[in-house]
């Protein structure tokens, strides 16, 4: 088996590194970059604990091999807080009381700033769907369903007042 | 997982190239959300993996003429939402827009569901109510392939017709008409990640008297490929669609569905009972978008 | 005015809230130690049998690979367990369930452990197993520990039940039976063991009973219970779960042949076959009651499957028949449990002990009795909720807050709302 060398843009810096093949892209982050707060709850796609922003969509890495990530741009949870600030939604989870043990809690976020990245103020039934591939076995869902509106309306109004946007 | 090596060809000949050096001991890697899951659990073990993704030529939908031609690695996200599939196409959107969950349907292709040729597979139930044709490329040619016979014929892993060293580069389907009414409906346990218990599709089109010229109506989970509704499709053909005459087809569905699984175990029984009440939902949908249209 | 409290009726933000969002919340599974070793359990796949021969010498001369341990190694007590020690570390005796532990191993990488797991082989004789209540109980089934296969027998009674039916209106008799459950935590089971730099044994596990794992590791060691300390991480998701021994003895085990730190992940499906489940039961109820909807008599049946091993079982056979009468007060009541082995999966502490299990019966019951007399389902409830002074089948009598009364009432008021 031959390496492969991998070069991604990931949380913002230009990185490059060689891993053999034989390992899945939640590996090539947890393992090879130590960015624990990508989670691993059923290695097959059901229940979006691995789910990091890839190329800009939500996508879970337990079903990509390391090499899929080679050329690409990665934002994982560490990616999202901007200089010790808070990132919009990282602030609604903690308010609203979101996150319980906090297993799901980096999914989540990133599920939701995928879908804010693409559609900036999603009605109910659109954050539902978008958020339709993250399971929580804490909360019952109310909360983050109420963190992820919340920060629609604070997106909103940082961009009334000429703020920063999404991305 | 076991070792492989990992090839990134740049160009389609290159893929090809590579298939045809490495025949069955290769696997494809499109999206990963089938093979990439079977790899690690043990259940696949190729010796080398070939990484078609980046194959941007592979990855387009586009209108030529009378049909809708769509590459193989269009992810199930482009497919929901292009606006000509959103329009014309129903049946495909809301089959693509049902699969997994975002986050699948970010990273999983058409030409992956197709190949993997699953009984559940979402895309291949509303290709098949489509009528769709794949095309399969090698470096001994391309071959296009109606999508039944492709699911019938036996390749190197006999699910379908795929031999070793192809790769399906395209799907391609007659675009609907605005005299016809497409729609799609998934029953299963879950809004969300939930794998279909019936996966539905259904195709009607209307001339100026609003009767019958064309119908298709195929059932996904019902028995290994989508179920044929023949008698289903005959009763419709040559009538005027009214909500009488679809629901007159609903026993025909209950037998068809029976037949298909009475061999099986007793579980599947309870599907006769429920393929009637998703074409109900069926046949509403496309009444009101023969009405729409009517009224336009 | 109501008293104002510096944390009650607040919104507070959850104290370990801020790492969780950023992210930064250690999980057992987050830990990675100079040297490391990764560990995996060698499981059985059938249910009831015991080990003819079990093959590791394969992978133990397989590069990269640091230990492969079976019940011999263990150098102290082989069985854990919450009430009752019934199970093994590493199976000894025989297999009772599909999964049970054969062996572990410890090696460099991911990659070699897997490759070691594949080279270890086993030859069973199998025994009939037993997946079923009834069969349990049969006189030609096979005895899955010591000397029969009931796991618990009780019995709890108050009044005088036969004379209470006899002067009763109104009798309803049902079966109800509930299924097992996986907890499904988010989080699959992890901990990583390893000496500390004073040389003590140390675990840290996603658990929710560090104490209890301390001893079992202690015991498994034949260490004096101040040579092992058990670090809670994070943990994500348990709901009772993660009240048993998980991967705490196997990593410590291996870290203690190896002198090296182990890490251990069990996989989702790994997870789901060995963690303990909800309790399935049978419950037979016959309740009854006067024309006027006041309950006079109860008698109960509770048949359940602990599984394999005990876990919480005895614990869930008490709740379940002390709370078989629900919230309300019936003065005659005869509730008789009995648990049986099984080679099913083992069933154990799941968010209620039992208790939700006989919340489906006593709720079936009271809805059914309702709807017999003709009475609003609310009305017969708060006819017989308990109270201030009402005296529990088990003879206590409840002297403060028993808020029942108030929450229907409320709960009635707000269903009114919601659905005018
Ligand atoms: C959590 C989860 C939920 C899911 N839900 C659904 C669902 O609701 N409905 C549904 O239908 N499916 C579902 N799937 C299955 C899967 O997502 C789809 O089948 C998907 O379309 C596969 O595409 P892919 O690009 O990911 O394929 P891959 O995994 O990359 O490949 C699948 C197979 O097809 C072969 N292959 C891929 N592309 C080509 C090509 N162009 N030419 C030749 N061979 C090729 C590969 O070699 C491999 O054998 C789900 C999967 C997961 C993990
Ligand atoms: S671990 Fe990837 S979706 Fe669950
Ligand atoms: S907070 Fe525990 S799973 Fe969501």
């Amino acid at each position: 088996m031959n390496k492969i060398s991998i070069s991604l843009n990931l949380n913002g810096e230009d990185r490059v590194i060689d891993v053999f093949p034989n390992r899945r892209v939640v590996d090539l982050l947890r393992e090879d970059f130590k960015l624990t707060s990508v989670k691993e709850g059923c290695s097959e796609g059901e229940c979006g604990a691995c789910t990091v922003i890839f190329n800009g969509d939500a996508v879970t890495t337990c079903c990509m091999l390391a090499g899929q990530a080679d050329q690409s741009t990665i934002i994982t949870l560490e990616g999202l807080a901007k200089n010790g600030e808070l990132d919009v939604l990282q602030q609604c989870f903690l308010d609203e009381g979101a996150v319980q043990c906090g297993y799901c809690t980096p999914g989540m976020i990133l599920t939701a700033k995928a879908l804010l990245m693409k559609n900036s103020s999603p009605t109910e039934e659109e954050i539902k769907v978008g958020m339709s591939g993250n399971l929580c076995r804490c909360t019952g869902y109310e909360k983050i369903h109420a963190a992820v509106k919340n920060a629609v309306e604070i997106y909103k109004q940082k961009l009334e007042q000429g703020g920063e946007s999404i991305g | 997982m076991r070792a492989f090596d990992f090839f990134t060809p740049k160009t389609i000949n290159e893929a090809k190239a590579l298939l045809n050096q490495y025949q069955e001991s290769a696997s494809i890697l499109a999206g990963g959300t089938d093979i990439v899951i079977e790899m690690n659990e043990g259940h696949v073990r190729p010796d080398v993996v070939i990484d078609i993704k980046r194959l941007k030529e592979l990855e387009y939908i586009r209108i030529d003429g009378e049909q809708i031609r769509i590459g193989a690695l269009s992810t199930f996200a482009m497919i929901a939402s292009h606006p000509v599939i959103q329009e014309r196409v129903r049946v495909l959107c809301q089959a693509a827009s049902t699969v997994g969950s975002p986050q699948i349907r970010n990273l999983g292709t058409i030409g992956g569901n197709l190949a993997t040729s699953s009984v559940a597979g979402d895309g291949v139930s509303a290709m098949m109510t489509l009528n769709a044709s794949v095309v399969l490329d090698s470096v001994r040619g391309k071959r296009t392939v109606p999508l039944a016979e492709f699911l019938e014929g036996k390749g190197v892993s006999n699910r379908n017709a795929l031999l070793a060293d192809e790769i399906m580069t395209e799907i391609f389907f007659d675009l609907p008409d605005d005299h016809t009414a497409t729609a799609f409906y998934k029953l299963a346990k879950r809004k969300s990640l939930a794998i279909s218990v019936i996966g539905a599709g259904i195709l009607v089109q209307v001339d100026d008297a609003g009767i019958c010229t064309k119908a298709s109506l195929r059932g996904g989970c019902l028995s290994r490929y989508p179920l044929h509704f023949k008698e289903a499709e005959a009763h419709l053909l040559g009538e005027k669609i009214t909500r009488e005459l679809l629901e007159e087809t609903l026993p025909m569905l209950h037998d068809a569905v029976y037949e298909s699984a009475k061999s099986r175990p007793w579980s599947v029984f309870y599907k006769k009972e429920s393929v009637q009440g998703v074409y109900r939902k069926l046949f509403d949908a496309i009444l009101e978008q023969l009405n729409g249209k009517s009224n336009e | 005015m109501a008293k104002e409290y510096s944390v009650i009726g607040k919104s507070k933000v959850k104290v370990d809230g801020l790492e969780k969002v950023l992210g930064t919340t250690k999980f057992a599974s987050d830990y990675s130690l100079p040297d490391m070793l990764y560990g995996r359990v060698f499981r059985s796949t059938v249910p009831h049998a015991t080990v003819k021969k079990l093959y590791l010498e394969k992978a133990r001369a397989l590069d990269g690979v640091e230990a492969v341990l079976d019940y011999h190694d263990i150098p102290g007590k082989n069985r854990f367990g919450i009430i009752i020690k019934d199970e093994p570390c590493l199976v000894d005796d025989k297999i009772r369930r599909y999964g049970d532990a054969l062996a572990v191993v410890a090696a460099k990488s991911p990659e070699i452990l897997e490759e070691a797991l594949a080279l270890i082989e086993v030859d069973y004789d199998e025994i009939e197993p037993i997946f079923t209540f009834e069969r349990a109980l049969e006189a030609d089934a096979p005895i899955i520990h010591g000397t029969t296969n009931i796991h618990q027998v009780k019995h709890l009674e108050c009044g005088n039940v036969d004379e209470a039916f006899k002067k009763c209106d109104i009798i309803i008799e049902n079966v109800y039976s509930t299924h097992r459950l996986s907890h499904m935590f988010i989080e699959p089971d992890a901990g990583i063991a390893y000496y500390d730099d004073d040389g003590l044994m140390t675990v840290v596990a996603s658990t929710q009973n560090p104490h209890y794992d301390r001893n079992e590791v202690a015991s498994l060691l034949g260490l004096p219970y101040n040579q092992v300390r058990v670090i809670q991480a994070a943990t994500g998701g348990a709901f009772g779960g993660k009240l048993d021994i998980s991967v705490q003895c196997h990593c410590a085990l291996l870290t203690y042949h190896t002198r090296k730190p182990v890490k251990m992940v069990r996989s989702r499906s790994e997870s789901t076959m060995v963690s303990a489940k909800r309790h399935p039961m049978t419950i037979e109820a016959k309740t009854g009651a006067t024309r006027d909807g006041m309950l006079m008599a109860m008698e109960v049946k509770i048949c359940s499957d602990t599984g394999a091993y005990a876990s919480y079982g005895p614990a869930v056979i008490t709740r379940a028949m002390v709370h078989c009468t629900g919230p309300y007060s019936i003065p005659n009541v005869r509730a008789d449990a009995t648990f049986v082995y099984t080679n099913n999966p083992m069933s154990g502490a799941f968010r209620g002990f039992g208790v939700p299990q006989v919340a489906v019966c006593h709720e079936g019951q009271m809805n059914a009795l309702a709807r017999k007399i003709g009475m609003d389902p609310v009305e017969i409830r708060i006819r017989n909720a308990h109270q201030i002074g009402s005296k529990l089948t088990t003879g206590q009598i409840l002297e403060n807050s028993v808020g029942f009364i108030e929450t229907l009432e409320k709960a009635r008021e707000k269903a009114a709302e919601v659905l005018s």
